[in-house]
């Protein structure tokens, strides 16, 4: 018998990684990039929070708080959470639908340099004159212009986001590519598992919303050096709906692809397939058709777009959303439940994120957003919605799946300890907020008045626990990998694919598959078996 | 009978709504979810259950959900109607212009006006139980004129005039600022609104 060579020798150390295209290293370095990012922008909102814990200038001046948290929300929206649910998806989709592979590797491996390049020059706004960008996240016109923010930081600033925003795009059109295209015999579209599903609508949010982001930023670029198309009448209304006709589908594409992992999570942990799959793959569809038409409800308060059309299609979001809490409760009902790390976490995600969808129904409603919009309590809106919503999504995900990335187990005793810190860091740091911003203190101020010091106060000392959680996290990994327990190829008996190879997964993903007759193969095989 | 633009008031009857619904859908998952998650856990003897779908139960409540949007959604618009009414015939209009970092108030037909910066923040003087009209511009970027005790703000465009209609309902002080991220002395782009009875405010008019 004489054995062929599949594939060249692998180029190996730095190169072998940054050269890579195997799925597998190209999902896994956007990860490790998004956690550096993670850790500047948490390094960054403790700053924040210092700076606030008392009423007064303490740590940093307002220019530089005004850079802190332009930095920060740009940092967690640009480079963490949208490249993040992007890795994820490039790590796990193929794996889940038998494919050997992502389609046009080299393309989404271009997609992960551009992002890691718009990451640093974001990030390189510190090192110029006149500091990094400091005309917030959306950087709303003429703010951002060259009269108002002088300075490379924010051109610097709008390369960057460019880049990243260009590098998503491009990969999550080789995403699609791949579940169109490169199932394994079998996987028809209705067997496709919940994840991967929730990866589909992402990347087609993100493919028909993304590039109008592109075109808004080259032309807030063109205005800076040269002015003309957002002066005059209409301009800066003009780049409000085009930036939110990017920036609430993003919401969303930071959110879908944290769902699918909840999903999983609770269905292995529950022991049963996941529960309602048709009802929640159309109400995924239904979703991302919706959220593609509320962008204006990011701008209630200007009186200058159509309040009732976007608010009657953002509260009507509340059927999907139901829908999906719907099928991952419905899993948990009649399940044998694992209280495992990633369980738990999957549980703080139903809990804290409903409180970030209760507060957005809220703001959904023109007359309370008058009052509510740019204030705390949408800060806390949105928290809830991205920290302890998606993020508690993707632990309960990292816990769930980093088996079978790395062979090894994580620490549960550390993951519970992990999980109790950012629960109660969470709700320490961001309940308060609803109750300031009600209270009427807007949101990006450097200080306040005194009135609002204890819930200020408060809230620092969250971010510290939450903080104390993200080290907890970081002590893990490190030390799992260091004094490994082996996982075997399915230790929490997951009903996907991915489970079926080995841990890690070999090159070309699969030696063999399984017969796939259902969204969840191997549960099938169990039912053979017996 | 409250003034049509009460916005205090409309404000709180409609969040009083959304309040309720918010509160009792959260004690609802929650209480579900920690029932699921005690009573479900996992235990020798008991296989989990097969069932893959509930098609039936999920149509109810689908249908329950858009009821309550139904309920939601009438009360927003009806609301919003109330409150973005300008009605005709307001006598009193006060031109609010906006800048880095600080705010103009004139008197129309008065020639009075107050003017303020983020060092020394003016004071808005406005007769009590009075629909009063506001006409707002900015000289540069975006600002948001926001009475938080009002339950309003406005943003203040550049390129567009925005008009609102406000009643402040009783005499008191109350704080002002601007909501929309201008620029570096932002945080003290504040006002502060005295409201005080017809004939007092006429008297502080005529002394300017």
């Amino acid at each position: 018998m004489t054995s062929v060579a599949l594939e060249r020798a692998r180029p190996f150390g730095l190169v072998g990684w940054l050269a890579s295209t195997d799925h597998k290293r190209i999902g896994l370095l956007q990860m490790g990039g998004t956690l550096v990012f993670f850790l500047a922008s948490g390094i960054v909102a403790l700053l924040m929070r210092s700076e606030l814990s008392q009423p007064g200038m303490q740590i940093v001046s307002r220019q530089s708080y005004n850079e802190l948290f332009t930095i920060h929300g740009s940092g967690m929206v640009y480079l963490v959470v949208t490249p993040l649910a992007l890795a994820v998806g490039i790590y796990l989709v193929p794996l889940q639908i038998g494919a050997a592979g992502i389609a046009w590797p080299r393309f989404t491996l271009l997609g992960l340099w551009l992002f890691l390049a718009g990451g640093v020059a974001i990030y390189l706004g510190f090192a110029v004159d006149h500091g990094a960008a400091r005309s917030g996240w959306f950087a709303t016109y003429p703010l951002s212009n060259a009269a108002n923010s002088s300075g490379k930081g924010q051109d610097l600033w709008i390369c960057g986001v460019f880049l990243a925003v260009l590098g998503n795009t491009i990969q999550s059109g080789t995403l699609l590519a791949t579940i169109l295209r490169k199932r394994a015999p079998g996987m028809t579209m209705a067997r496709v598992p919940p994840f991967t599903w929730t990866m589909l609508v992402t990347v087609l949010l993100a493919i028909t919303s993304f590039p109008v982001l592109l075109g808004t930023m080259a032309a807030l670029e063109w205005s800076r050096l040269y002015g003309g198309v957002f002066d005059g009448q209409y301009g800066p209304v003009a780049y409000q709906l085009l930036f939110w006709f990017y920036g609430h589908p993003v919401v969303y594409v930071m959110f879908f692809p944290f769902v699918g992992m909840v999903a999983e999570a609770v269905s292995a942990f529950s022991g049963r397939r996941f529960f309602g799959y048709k009802g929640f793959t159309l109400s995924m569809l239904l979703f991302a058709a919706l959220s593609m038409s509320v962008w204006a409800h990011h701008m209630f308060a200007t009186g200058r777009v159509n309040n009732e059309y976007f608010s009657l299609t953002s509260t009507m979001l509340i059927v999907p959303a139901g829908l999906e809490y719907f099928a991952v409760i419905g899993t948990m009902i009649g399940g044998a439940i694992v209280f495992s790390t990633a369980m738990l976490f999957s549980i703080g995600f139903l809990l804290l994120f409903l409180i970030g969808g209760l507060t957005g129904i809220i703001v959904a409603s023109p007359p309370l957003d008058y009052h509510l919009t740019d204030s705390y309590f949408y800060v806390a809106h949105f928290h809830y919605a991205l920290f302890a919503g998606s993020l508690f999504g993707f632990f309960a995900g990292v816990f769930y799946w980093f088996p079978k990335v790395t062979g090894v187990l994580l620490r549960e005793s550390l993951g519970k300890l992990q999980f109790a810190l950012m629960f109660i860091g969470a709700n320490v740091t961001f309940f308060p907020m609803l109750i300031l911003g009600y209270e009427g203190m807007p949101r990006r101020v450097a200080t306040y008045p005194s009135k609002f010091t204890a819930l200020n106060v408060v809230e620092t000392v969250g971010g510290f626990v939450i903080a104390l959680g993200v080290a907890v996290f970081l002590l893990n990994i490190v030390l799992s990998l260091k004094r490994r327990i082996p996982a075997g190829d399915n230790p929490f008996d997951g009903p996907g694919l991915e489970w079926w190879t080995t841990s890690p997964p070999p090159r070309l993903n699969f030696t063999s598959l399984p017969p796939i007759r259902s969204y969840a193969p191997l549960y099938d095989l169990r039912k053979d078996r017996r | 009978m409250a003034l049509a633009s009460d916005t205090r008031h409309e404000f709180a009857g409609l969040f009083s709504l959304y309040e309720w619904v918010t509160i009792v859908t959260a004690a609802v998952v929650f209480a579900v979810v920690l029932f699921a998650a005690v009573r479900y856990r996992r235990r020798p003897g008991r296989e989990p259950s097969a069932r893959t779908e509930a098609n039936l139960v999920e149509l109810v409540f689908a249908l329950v959900l858009a009821g309550v949007i139904v309920v939601l959604v009438h009360g927003t618009f009806t609301t919003e109607n109330r409150v973005d009414a300008i009605a005709a015939g307001v006598q009193r209009h006060v031109e609010v212009t906006a800048f880095k970092w600080g705010w103009r108030f004139t008197y129309a037909g008065t020639g009075v006006s107050v003017v303020g910066d983020n060092e020394r923040p003016p004071t808005l003087h406005l007769p009590a139980g009075e629909p009063i009209v506001f006409v707002q511009r900015s000289r540069d970027v975006v600002h948001s004129f926001w009475v938080p005790a009002l339950r309003f703000k406005r943003d203040v465009w550049p390129d567009a005039t925005t008009r609102f209609e406000l009643t402040v309902e009783r005499p008191g002080t109350y704080d002002g600022a601007c909501a929309e991220f201008c620029g570096l002395h932002h945080t003290d782009m504040t006002f502060r609104v005295v409201a005080e009875s017809r004939a007092k405010f006429e008297k502080w008019l005529a002394s300017r």
